[in-house]
């Protein structure tokens, strides 16, 4: 058979997987949802961060823009060949007021009469170039694309973080045609859009429609990044750069014909995520080792006490009952209270295996006691001189039948030491004891026996009738009067019980005198009517409560003494029948 | 990840769209929805191509090309061979991002109403463009001006000639700074009427951003400067909602008479669209003219190239004749008082 599990075990096992499943579901789902939020939420950042970038840039290039419209507007209807002193102090007052132009200027242009062509008409101060010609890209382009403002690339034309915005331009009521340059500084720019945080390796890049870089805050830019812009063409997606991790975002930018790509680290993400994961599994592990420690304490305080508990049962299977004093278990107060009962048990066990002991040492006594009355030294030397009178007077026939009758008297008495006999056995026994005083004593007495021959199956205690049969002989028989005693004895069903009486018709008792023999029933200290007394204590130590003696006596008139015994065949008891 | 999921949950749906006959989704993307001419395209647009076989959706930007961006690339991530385009482009310089998209996807492309540049145009042979002519939208205003004044050896003299130099003096009602329809329509206007042999002399040009209310003050101003010469001889407005704006100032003049009565202050106002409003003002008598801006033929022949593409038919030989085998410029017919019912 498998041996079942200790109850720590039972109470940990259960426990401990159940906070292991339990903490790993935790950290599991909060993990996914971390990295997923975190997922969602960088994201999110990126977006908004791009959204920043470009509106920043297109924020620049629309006031880029404005500024060429708001000249072109103003110029609408002016001849500039001829105000060329009030158009070129217009022009440095709005070169003041945009902190990023550098210069302004304006050149002719003429479709049909190409003469004058790329002559210089009007400029703002810090204007220090000469007249365009067809080689100047802003210049050829912006005739090319008149609806436009051409961006120059940066530096292209220039030098440095300068970039030109060119227009083509109608003036003078429709009259003139022109084209309009603003010098714009990028430096600013740049430098503001570089602060902001896009993670290691995260750069800018713009480009022109056909992917020529105009500008990277990169300065080592890898021109194999173009291909990966060109795949993407706008919008965003992660890509991979030297195993690095970065979210790709590419955006027209308003009124250009410049993109802008914006890399932004995405491993920091990873990183970050990584770090958590890391630190929620740790606390994960560390919480599922106190809990453990946690439950395993529990159990120990509650299976402790048990343990030491059981430890004290196991000397019972030893038969040592000693119990020790209270409370030296310590644990729960359900385990005290176990501890308390325990104790009380071994000291009740303690207390009945020593009465038991007591009860049995008595019940020897008494048979002892018996015995001894029997083997009384006395009745052998009457009856062996009664006996010895017989066989002088050639009364051998006497003699014999009380020899017999002595024989059969001891023979019973000793019973092969049993201390149970057959009920027949019983009244053998003082049928024999009858005869042999009946012998010796002459006609000075007769006795009637009657037994119900049911009886004969039961079982008593040996040696109950005798004593009190001699009691009676020795008390009840009237030797002054010349009259013969008579002793009955009598046996019957009571009931549930079977119940013998020897009855005498002597001088009877006093009141006074039966109730001192009660109460040497009580207490055997007093040794009052011994021999009653000796059969109430054995057939009480053998048949328990119900077990009694009842004495009716009336002066003069004679006694009457009850044996009630339960009934006990040679089986064993047989009450219930 | 969002996309992929989004992918994962319509895939199904994919499928079962795919099942049931092909039924094609053409996007039509707006660059805002409260232009009052774009809003006509867009609903003769939906009217054409309301077949059982087509879903047509439409999307307004608002007026932000990140926003424009957002949805066409979008428009681009799945099950792109049941999809067709159409763009208004918010800002036409963007549409050579478009143009790649639909290149590296082999679809073809419509843009409507923002021509991109050439060069955009040209970087792929099946991107198309369907507008209005601004050139010949300029030009006619010169027609439809010629043919009131009788021609350029009669103006001398004439009643429209008030100052009697011979000279046209006009005033100029632009649109955007640098939009491609006000530059051309007046650059081609000027062109027009210098080559038709008139002299003109520009009064004024000013720039009101296609608002009614912007050109209401804006001519205002250059009505009051020139009240003392009273030297107003025309108004060439960019569109009707300028020119509108300019006869609601006339209008709150009592000093001003309309067409049909004697003339001695009179000067013709013309626009361009046809719009509803410009068509009463000329039942009304107080605008002389307008181009029509067709919607209805551009919508048409938007909707044809979309069949076009989806039943596979040769575009370049079909009934419409396209410049540079790419650009179709739907002509506007000249409107004045005698044909003003038959687009009303």
């Amino acid at each position: 058979m498998k041996k079942p599990h200790s109850l720590k075990n039972i109470l940990t096992i259960p426990l401990c997987a159940m906070s292991v499943i339990f903490i790993t579901i935790i950290v599991v789902t909060s993990t996914l949802i971390v990295t997923q939020n975190a997922q969602e939420v960088t994201n999110k950042q990126i977006n908004v961060s791009n959204g920043e970038i470009l509106n920043n840039y297109e924020n620049y290039f629309s006031s880029a823009i404005s500024a060429s419209d708001s000249i072109q507007e103003s110029l609408a209807n002016t001849d500039i060949k001829v105000d060329s002193i009030p158009v070129n102090s217009m022009l440095d007052n709005v070169k003041n007021v945009i902190r990023e132009v550098s210069d302004i200027s304006i050149y002719s242009y003429n479709s049909i009469d190409t003469t004058d062509n790329g002559k210089i008409i009007a400029y703002s101060s810090g204007f220090s170039g000469t007249n365009a010609s067809e080689d100047d890209k802003w210049y050829t382009s912006a005739i090319t694309n008149q609806q436009i403002n051409n961006f120059s690339s940066i530096g292209e034309d220039g030098g440095g973080y300068t970039f030109f915005i060119s227009k083509y331009f109608t003036f003078n009521k429709e009259a003139d045609h022109g084209v309009l340059r603003i010098t714009y500084d990028f430096g600013r720019v740049a430098s503001s859009i570089a602060q902001s945080d896009l993670g290691e390796g995260g750069h800018i890049t713009i480009f022109n429609n056909n992917y020529n870089v105009v500008y990277s805050s990169n300065s080592s830019f890898d021109s194999k990044e173009l291909a990966i812009y060109k795949d993407l063409v706008i919008g965003s997606k992660e890509i991979f750069i030297d195993n690095v991790n970065y979210v790709l975002y590419i955006s027209t930018i308003s009124n250009t014909t410049w993109r802008v790509a914006i890399l932004t680290n995405n491993n920091a993400l990873i990183k970050t995520t990584n770090l958590y994961t890391f630190l929620l599994i740790l606390f994960g592990a560390i919480a599922i080792t106190l809990y453990i420690l946690l439950v395993f304490g529990i159990a120990k305080t509650v299976t402790n006490p048990i343990a030491e508990l059981q430890k004290e049962m196991e000397r019972v299977e030893l038969l040592n009952y000693s119990y020790k004093k209270q409370n030296l278990i310590k644990g729960s107060r359900e385990v005290q209270e176990l501890d308390k009962s325990f104790n009380a048990m071994m000291n009740r066990i303690n207390e009945l295996a020593n009465k038991i002991v007591l009860e049995q040492k008595a019940q020897k006594e008494s048979e002892l006691k018996a015995l001894q009355n029997q083997i009384n030294p006395h009745f052998l030397y009457n009856t062996l001189d009664s006996i010895i009178y017989m066989i002088n007077r050639n009364e051998n026939d006497k003699a014999e039948k009380m020899i017999m009758a002595l024989s059969k008297f001891f023979r019973i008495s000793i019973s092969n030491g049993k201390a149970i006999i057959p009920i027949k056995d019983e009244i053998e026994h003082a049928k024999n004891y009858l005869l042999i005083q009946k012998l010796r004593c002459g006609d000075s007495f007769t006795y009637y026996i009657d037994i119900d021959p049911q009886l004969y199956e039961y079982e008593c205690v040996k040696l109950i009738l005798q004593p009190i049969i001699e009691n009676a002989i020795a008390h009840g028989i009237r030797n002054a009067d010349d009259m013969e005693g008579k002793i009955t004895i009598k046996g019957e069903f009571a009931g549930d019980l079977i119940r013998f009486d020897i009855i005498d018709d002597g001088f009877g008792m006093t009141e006074d005198k039966i109730e001192d023999i009660y109460n040497s029933f009580k207490d055997p200290t007093i040794h009052k009517g011994v021999g009653l007394q000796n059969v109430f204590l054995r057939i009480k130590m053998y048949y328990g409560d119900l077990a009694n003696i009842l004495i009716t006596s009336e002066l003069d008139s004679g006694t009457d003494i009850s044996i009630f015994i339960t009934k006990k065949d040679k089986i064993g008891d047989k009450n219930e029948k | 990840m969002k996309n992929k999921l989004k992918v994962f949950l319509l895939l199904p749906l994919l499928l079962l769209s795919s099942c049931s006959n092909n039924k094609k989704l053409i996007n039509v993307f707006i660059y805002k929805e409260d232009d009052t001419f774009i809003k006509s395209l867009t609903s003769q647009i939906l009217i054409n191509l309301n077949s059982p076989d087509y879903n047509v959706e439409v999307q307004y930007a608002a007026g932000n090309q990140n926003i424009q961006n957002k949805q066409i690339e979008k428009a681009f991530t799945w099950d792109i061979e049941n999809n067709y385009y159409i763009i208004n482009a918010v800002d036409r310089l963007s549409a050579s991002a478009f143009v790649e998209l639909a290149k590296k996807n082999y679809k073809p492309l419509i843009f409507i109403n923002r021509e991109p540049l050439n060069d955009t145009m040209q970087m792929y042979d099946e991107c198309y463009y369907i507008g209005c002519n601004p050139y010949l939208e300029g030009s006619n205003q010169a027609t439809l001006l010629n043919s009131l004044y009788g021609g350029a050896n009669k103006y001398l003299g004439s009643t429209y000639d008030k100052n009697g130099d011979g000279i046209i003096q006009l005033v100029l009602l632009k649109g955007e700074l640098g939009h491609q329809d006000a530059e051309s329509r007046t650059r081609s206007f000027i062109g027009k009427i210098s080559s038709l042999g008139y002299k003109y002399e520009v009064l004024e040009t000013s720039y009101c951003n296609w608002d009614r209310k912007l050109a209401n003050e804006s001519f205002g101003k250059i009505y009051a400067k020139h009240a003392q010469t009273n030297d107003i001889e025309l108004v060439v407005s960019n569109n009707d909602d300028m020119a509108l704006g300019a006869i609601d100032y006339i209008r709150s003049r009592t000093d001003y008479k309309r067409v049909g009565d004697f003339i001695d202050n009179y000067f013709p106002i013309v626009g361009v669209d046809a719009t509803q409003v410009g068509c009463e003002a000329i039942e009304n008598g107080y605008l002389y003219g307008t181009v029509y801006n067709d919607a209805k033929e551009q919508a048409k022949a938007i909707s044809w190239l979309v069949d076009a593409f989806i039943n596979g038919l040769d575009v370049l030989n079909g009934p419409y004749e396209f410049d540079r085998n790419r650009v179709l410029y739907i002509p506007g017919e000249i409107i004045t008082i005698e044909n003003v019912k038959k687009i009303q």
